[in-house]
């Protein structure tokens, strides 16, 4: 115990008394229904903090179930394979060459878009591409990818080859 | 550590450090919960009661616990040990109240004299003075100003160290021996009134 007046027993032995007759005194402390009340307390948090938790992890499995849809369907749709088409056909598989530079290639860019269409058979040649055999059918189209900056600028192409079943 | 099974529950009981035993309480364990309200109710009600009067210790001990319960995102464990910790919390709505409520903290209550408790040795005579003095001392002490009761109260009677009442009260450790020494002579001056017969209330 601390005690720093030495000189004045009469306090130190007054304190000590009070001290223990409170240490020794069984009815000393807050109303015996208090702790029955705050464990009902302690239930009822945890109780809320469960049902916290399970809304959360629903929620969770939710973005996560329609974040897994969405990319599955995109990926369905970009790559042709895989999903059924609504006509209930299988789509054909397809192979891709690597993207080739185009005259925009070195001009950055933020964000872009991949966009899938036809042109002529014979505009492989500006590629130094060979033509194949249909190189004399002048109306003969072949499938490209191009990535297109948001400036709108064509950056690569690569050319797409749907495989025969 | 004890093992209980039964058919429906399963409890693996330790005796834990206070530090656990808050962690496990913020977390709203409830069998921890409960070692440390068991441990540490008395403390905090004198505490309350000395500085809030009876009558506002149940409230100050239920929000002091409830203030555990809703601390559940805290995870550090308090350095000046978990008694300071939680007295910490009881001042803060002490001095919410004795801010709303000017120093009017102390109803006088005698139910001391009634329930002294009794010591092996002592005659019914000795028991009645020791009664009278306890209550005595008690309302002396809290006839203090705040300050210097709440360093009575800490270092004296809940027997805190000085760095964790320094802690507590929020100043230097300096500052908390010179309010002693303060309350000290006080305390010393009331008991020598008393002795002569001339009363506690005054000062």
């Amino acid at each position: 115990m601390p005690n720093d007046d030495p000189d004045n027993e009469s306090v130190t032995r007054a304190l000590r008394v009070l001290r223990e007759a409170e240490n020794e005194d069984a009815g000393l402390g807050p109303a015996p229904e208090l702790e029955a009340h705050l464990l009902t307390e302690v239930r009822g948090l945890g109780r809320a903090r469960k049902r916290r938790r399970g809304v959360m992890v629903t929620v969770a499995a939710a973005v996560f179930v329609a974040v897994s849809f969405s990319a599955w369907r995109i990926a369905g749709t970009r790559s042709g394979t895989g999903s059924p088409r609504a006509d209930g056909t299988q789509p054909l598989p397809e192979m891709t060459t690597a993207f080739l530079p185009l005259v925009y290639s070195n001009v950055p860019m933020s964000n872009g878009q991949l966009i899938r269409t036809a042109i002529p058979r014979r505009a492989l040649a500006a590629f130094g591409l060979a033509s194949g055999d249909a190189a004399d059918d002048p109306t003969a189209m072949v499938l490209v990818d191009v990535v297109v900056g948001d400036d709108g600028l064509a950056r690569a192409v690569r050319f797409v080859r749907l495989s025969r079943r | 550590m004890w093992n209980f099974s039964a058919p429906d529950l399963h409890y693996t009981c330790e005796v834990q450090d206070d530090g656990g035993l808050l962690e496990r309480a913020r977390k709203g364990d409830e069998i921890a919960f409960s070692q440390l309200f068991t441990r540490y109710k008395r403390a905090i009600y004198r505490y309350a009661s000395y500085m809030a009067g009876r009558e506002s210790a149940d409230d100050i001990v239920q929000e002091t616990f409830l203030a555990v319960l809703r601390q559940v995102e805290r995870t550090d464990r308090p350095h000046a040990g978990v008694l300071a910790y939680l007295v910490g919390i009881a001042r803060r709505r002490v001095y919410r109240r004795l801010g709303s409520v000017a120093d009017a903290p102390f109803a006088d209550d005698s139910r001391e004299d009634v329930d002294a408790p009794a010591v092996q040795g002592m005659t019914a005579l000795d028991r009645l003075t020791q009664a009278e003095t306890v209550h005595q001392v008690r309302a002396a002490v809290q006839s203090l100003p705040p300050d210097y009761r709440e360093a009575v109260v800490l270092c004296e009677l809940q027997e805190m160290d000085y760095a964790a009442a320094a802690e507590i009260m929020d100043c230097p450790i300096g500052t908390v021996r010179s309010r002693l020494h303060r309350a000290r002579g006080l305390l010393a001056t009331k008991l020598a009134r008393l002795e002569h017969g001339t009363g506690t209330n005054e000062g």
